[in-house]
């Protein structure tokens, strides 16, 4: 028997302990080193991701109320209308009736068009429309009450967002044409459009109610409602049935859009907020990675030194980075859904709120996968560039050699001094430049397109006072979605700003402090290094004002047709300009001031 | 050698025996080069020379029993051999000789010798560099130049070190003379 | 202090202290100095021992905790920095250890750019920089950026900046301390040069090559100036220079 062992040889295992936990600890040192960065950049990644859920989840609960009250009242796919009923209009809703397609009916009930100021309420004075119906439930169509009882002669139910409008309770006394009613109920239905949008409001009462109004009305006519075997074929049944001129058919699916207006318009606002928040939020991080890529780089350099291969470093680097993002995400997914249900529209006409709802799995991944691929995106390049890099060079030489612009150093020897350091320091990093100015164009944009919406906002509610004599409460929840995303925005900007001009007065320390070494005064250092972070602000404004109102354009066309809503005040515009200049240029003051007092000494000494 | 030993007595009149003790003293780790015989040998020319002169104590002709003491001329050598600026060549060794035997002999201070040392190598290299500039690109001349001015170079380095050091053993000295008074 | 027109920078009791209590440091410690006009003055001493500090404060980099600075007659100790700043754009320029040329200029558009703080003229700043490039030697290089000159010519590029608006002073700090022997010289000539043309300079350095070319050299130790002297220039032939520094001739 042989007696000797064979040692196999055995393959060496990479350890990975040895550059992990030196990775691990220069990040730690890196984020304790700079903690107010990594701060600011989680907050705009927050807010984005916020939004983001806001968005997302509105999206899915703001339509389940009208769809559930569609079902529960058994509610018409179509509906045909006419103010003037005649014997030609009557043999037409008689065809309608028993076309093939409809399998359930309700009507004609007759509709009198009350004169202008006939209903008095509480003092006021307003249209009204008047549907005569009967005592029991119809087969379509069939109201549901959320307070009080059905018709009655002499008690008359009140539609729910018109009910709101007049501020009456069930119990309340009103006359129509100076015949009294008391308020036996108050209902939602969906057969038609909910007030403010129709400047007169509907109310039920019995035949006999109707029948005595009837003298005093303007216009005397019906309305059929029809349910159909195949409700998705509703706008074809209605477009393929229009024969009388005075007869008006309306299908379920526009009555629907028109009803969910304010919600689809508020959930406009927030997508738009969404997707502007998240591209600031990209910009902001890019441009704080660049303010730490020399340090990134040097680290990058350990890491190799140490044995780490460049796949490895970008792993552990973007995972750092990807961290901060999925924080962020579950802080703002959380707020999302806290928030939705305050932001939520109780939509006019219909039952109930929005319901609180949970993020589906979708909405969650969605918010996630976001948050990841943004903050990966803005990171990737500068953490490749840096993981690449020489380690040698790197650790000799951290900084990445500024760019020279021949055109900015040819036009800056011609004008004053803080105009020639700020238009060459500019130039010496055209990317963050470039990058600023991104970020606070989307900014300037979306505000644009906010004050749009708002001044929307206002042309709607000024129709709707004519009419009322007071502002509709409908649309304060929607201001405040539009001046919630305002601010965040204009945060997010400010932060962004703030971010620039550190980043830019870092960077620039030496050849400031050499400026001033070679005759520049404190005051013009730092007046250079203002206009370094304004001159990206100039090009924000320029590009974003028209790029608003472009944006605003579009989305109102894919919505389907510009509703001719009001431009908003040229000179809230015109304001915009000098507003965000100044803005910035406070805010870049302060970095710049501070870096230009130091003593000049620090960055100039060598040893 | 023998400038040292006459530094040493400057101090005051000595045995040969406690000569020799004083000079291993301030040679340090040098002194293991020297032995007595040189030392005795040393102050037997000296003698011859004038500078020195000895007188018999005890019993006679055994040489650590004399006692030994500078003669005038010999003041007037030290007083020249202090000042003297002049740079030998195996400098190092020498130099360093000559300031500890002025340090320990208090006949002067030894930064400011070392200092006056360091003017004269300046005043040496800043010739030396005038006509570097002067002479020919690549000649012989320029090579012996910047071969001087090296030297120099490494003189001067040398001679602030020396400075220093010697600056440090002072304000021990005045650390120590301020503890005792 | 009376005004001597033929004195161009002066300090008395100059002192700089930094830290307070057991950690405090006399980097400038009671310095009392003199250059006059077309002088060349320069300061040696070991490393840590004040010469950079000393000449950060003459140049109102630094500001002292004691003592004067007196330029061209008028006390400056005391400027705002404002004041120092434009003070710095005519009377003083200068020279540092690592060059602190900016990276994305040429040549001379590195040495233009004191006149264009100072207010000049494009036109005229753009002349005047091209003369001087040319004076210090890099007129074929004028177009260059910093990365693709030598230590030297980079150094001579920063000398010519420093000159552009002539200056009362030049102060240069370590200005040879990373170059190598041969950029040195290149330097110490220009030096020279600049010397005959009377410029005056104050050069701090521990390299004895660089010190020696000046008229008067202060050794300074710990803070203070420790010696002074003058050295005057005696000529000898090349056998005895060469044979006084120790090396042997063979003759």
């Amino acid at each position: 028997m042989t007696g000797f062992s064979v040692r196999r040889a055995t393959r060496p295992r990479l350890r990975l302990s040895g550059p992990l936990r030196l990775a691990a600890r220069l990040a730690a040192r890196d984020l304790r080193h700079r903690p107010g960065t990594g701060l600011l950049v989680l907050l705009a990644l927050l807010t984005a991701t916020t939004m983001m859920t806001l968005a997302l989840v509105v999206n899915r609960s703001a339509r389940s109320p009208w769809d559930e009250t569609f079902a529960a009242t058994a509610g018409p796919h179509v509906v045909a209308t006419t103010f003037d009923a005649d014997e030609a209009t009557d043999r037409a809703m008689a065809d309608l009736a028993a076309a093939p397609e409809v399998v359930a009916r309700a009507g004609p009930y007759p509709l009198l068009s009350m004169p202008d100021g006939a209903l008095e309420a509480h003092g006021r004075r307003i249209g009204v429309e008047v549907m005569a119906r009967d005592g029991g439930a119809a087969e379509v169509d069939r109201p549901a009450l959320v307070g009080g009882g059905w018709i009655r002669d002499g008690g008359a139910v009140v539609e729910e967002s018109f009910a709101t409008a007049l501020r009456v309770v069930v119990g309340d006394r009103f006359t129509i044409a100076g015949r009294p009613f008391t308020v036996a109920g108050i209902a939602v239905t969906t057969s038609r459009q909910p007030t403010p949008f129709y400047s007169h409001g509907l109310v039920w009462t019995t035949r006999a109610d109707a029948a005595a109004l009837a003298p005093a009305a303007a216009n005397r006519g019906a309305v059929l409602m029809l349910r159909l075997a195949d409700p998705v074929g509703a706008p074809a049944f209605a477009a393929g049935h229009t024969t009388l001129q005075q007869l008006y058919l309306d299908d379920w699916q526009s009555t629907r859009l028109d009803a969910l207006t304010d919600v689809l318009f508020a959930l406009f606002g927030l997508i738009v907020g969404a997707v502007a928040l998240a591209l600031l939020a990209a910009a902001s991080v890019a441009v704080a990675v660049a303010g730490r890529m020399a340090s990134q780089t040097r680290r990058a350099a350990l890491l190799k030194a140490v044995g780490a291969t460049p796949r490895f470093i970008v792993t552990v680097m973007l995972a750092e980075y990807v961290t901060f993002a999925l924080l962020a995400a579950g802080v703002g997914l959380l707020a999302g859904t806290y928030l939705a249900p305050v932001l939520a529209e109780p939509v006019p006409g219909v039952l109930g709120t929005a319901p609180v709802v949970l993020p589906s799995i979708t909405t969650v991944a969605l918010v996630l996968g976001a948050a990841t691929i943004l903050v990966g995106l803005s990171t990737l390049v500068p953490t490749v560039r840096a993981a690449r890099a020489s380690a040698v060079r790197s650790l000799a030489n951290p900084a990445r050699s500024p760019r020279r612009s021949r055109l900015a150093i040819a036009v800056s020897a011609r004008l004053p001094v803080p105009l020639l350091l700020g238009l060459r320091l500019a130039a010496r990093r055209p990317g963050r430049a470039m990058l600023a100015a991104a970020g606070l164009s989307v900014t300037v944009a979306a505000v644009v397109v906010a004050l749009w919406m708002e001044a929307g906002i206002r042309g709607d509610t000024a129709q709707v006072s004519d009419a009322l004599g007071e502002h509709a409460i409908t649309y304060d929840k929607l201001r405040l979605v539009t001046y919630t995303f305002i601010a965040a925005l204009v945060a997010l900007a400010l932060v962004n700003a703030v971010l620039v001009a550190w980043t830019t007065a870092l960077d620039n320390a030496r050849t400031s402090a050499l400026a001033r070494a070679l005759g520049a005064s404190p005051r013009q250092v730092t007046s250079g290094l203002t206009v370094a972070s304004l001159l990206p602000a100039l090009v924000a404004v320029t590009v974003g004002i028209p790029a608003g109102f472009a944006a605003y354009r579009a989305a109102a066309a894919a919505a389907g047709g510009a509703s001719g809503s009001p431009t908003p005040a040229a000179a809230g515009l015109l304001a915009l300009l000098p507003a965000t200049l100044f803005v910035v240029a406070a805010l870049t003051t302060i970095p710049s001031h501070r870096a230009s007092r130091r003593p000049a000494i620090e960055a100039l000494r060598t040893d | 050698m023998q400038d040292v030993v006459l530094a040493l007595l400057a101090k005051g009149p000595s045995h040969g025996y406690e000569l020799r003790r004083r000079l291993l003293a301030a040679l340090g780790p040098m002194g293991s080069a020297f032995n007595a015989g040189q030392v005795y040998v040393t102050l037997g020319r000296l003698e011859r020379a004038g500078l020195v002169e000895s007188a018999e104590v005890g019993q006679a002709y055994r040489p650590d029993r004399r006692v030994y003491e500078l003669t005038a001329a010999g003041h007037e050598r030290v007083a020249t051999w202090v000042a003297e600026v002049d740079w030998p060549k195996p400098a190092p060794a020498e130099f360093h000789l000559k300031l500890t035997a002025v340090a320990a002999a208090g006949l002067a201070d030894p930064v400011a010798v070392a200092d006056a040392q360091r003017r004269e190598l300046l005043r040496r290299l800043r010739d030396v560099e005038q006509a570097l500039l002067e002479a020919p690109d690549r000649s012989a001349a320029a090579l012996l130049l910047e071969g001087a001015v090296l030297n120099l170079q490494a003189g001067i380095r040398w001679l602030e070190l020396c400075a220093e050091h010697w600056t440090g053993w002072r304000q021990g000295d005045e650390r120590r003379q301020g503890n005792d008074g | 202090m009376t005004g001597n027109p033929r004195q161009v920078l002066a300090t008395r009791g100059l002192t700089k202290v930094y830290g307070s209590g057991p950690s405090m440091v006399r980097a400038v410690d009671g310095v009392d100095l003199d250059v006059q006009t077309g002088e060349v003055v320069s300061v040696m001493g070991p490393s840590g021992c004040g010469k950079s500090t000393l000449l950060y404060l003459l140049g109102g980099l630094e500001r002292p905790t004691a003592g004067e600075v007196v330029l061209a007659g008028d006390r400056v100790d005391r400027l705002s920095e404002t004041r120092w700043a434009r003070l710095r754009r005519h009377a003083i320029g200068f020279v540092f250890q690592a060059f602190h040329l900016v990276d994305e200029l040429t040549v001379v558009e590195n040495v233009e750019l004191p006149a264009l703080l100072a207010g000049a003229t494009p036109g005229k700043a753009r002349r005047r920089a091209a003369e001087l490039v040319d004076r210090v030697g890099l007129a074929d290089r004028a177009g260059y950026l910093p990365a693709q000159l030598s230590g030297g010519q980079k150094q001579r590029v920063a000398v010519a900046r420093a000159l552009v608006n002539e200056p009362l002073v030049v102060l240069a700090d370590e200005p040879t301390g990373n170059l190598d022997t041969a950029a040195t010289t290149d330097v110490l000539r220009l030096f020279a040069r600049l010397r005959s043309a009377g410029q005056t300079l104050v050069i701090v350095t521990h390299d004895s090559r660089v010190a020696s070319t000046a008229d008067r050299l202060m050794t300074m130790r710990d803070g203070a100036i420790v010696d002074h002297t003058r050295l005057e220039r005696r000529t000898s032939t090349v056998d005895d220079l060469v044979s006084s520094a120790g090396l042997e001739t063979g003759s």
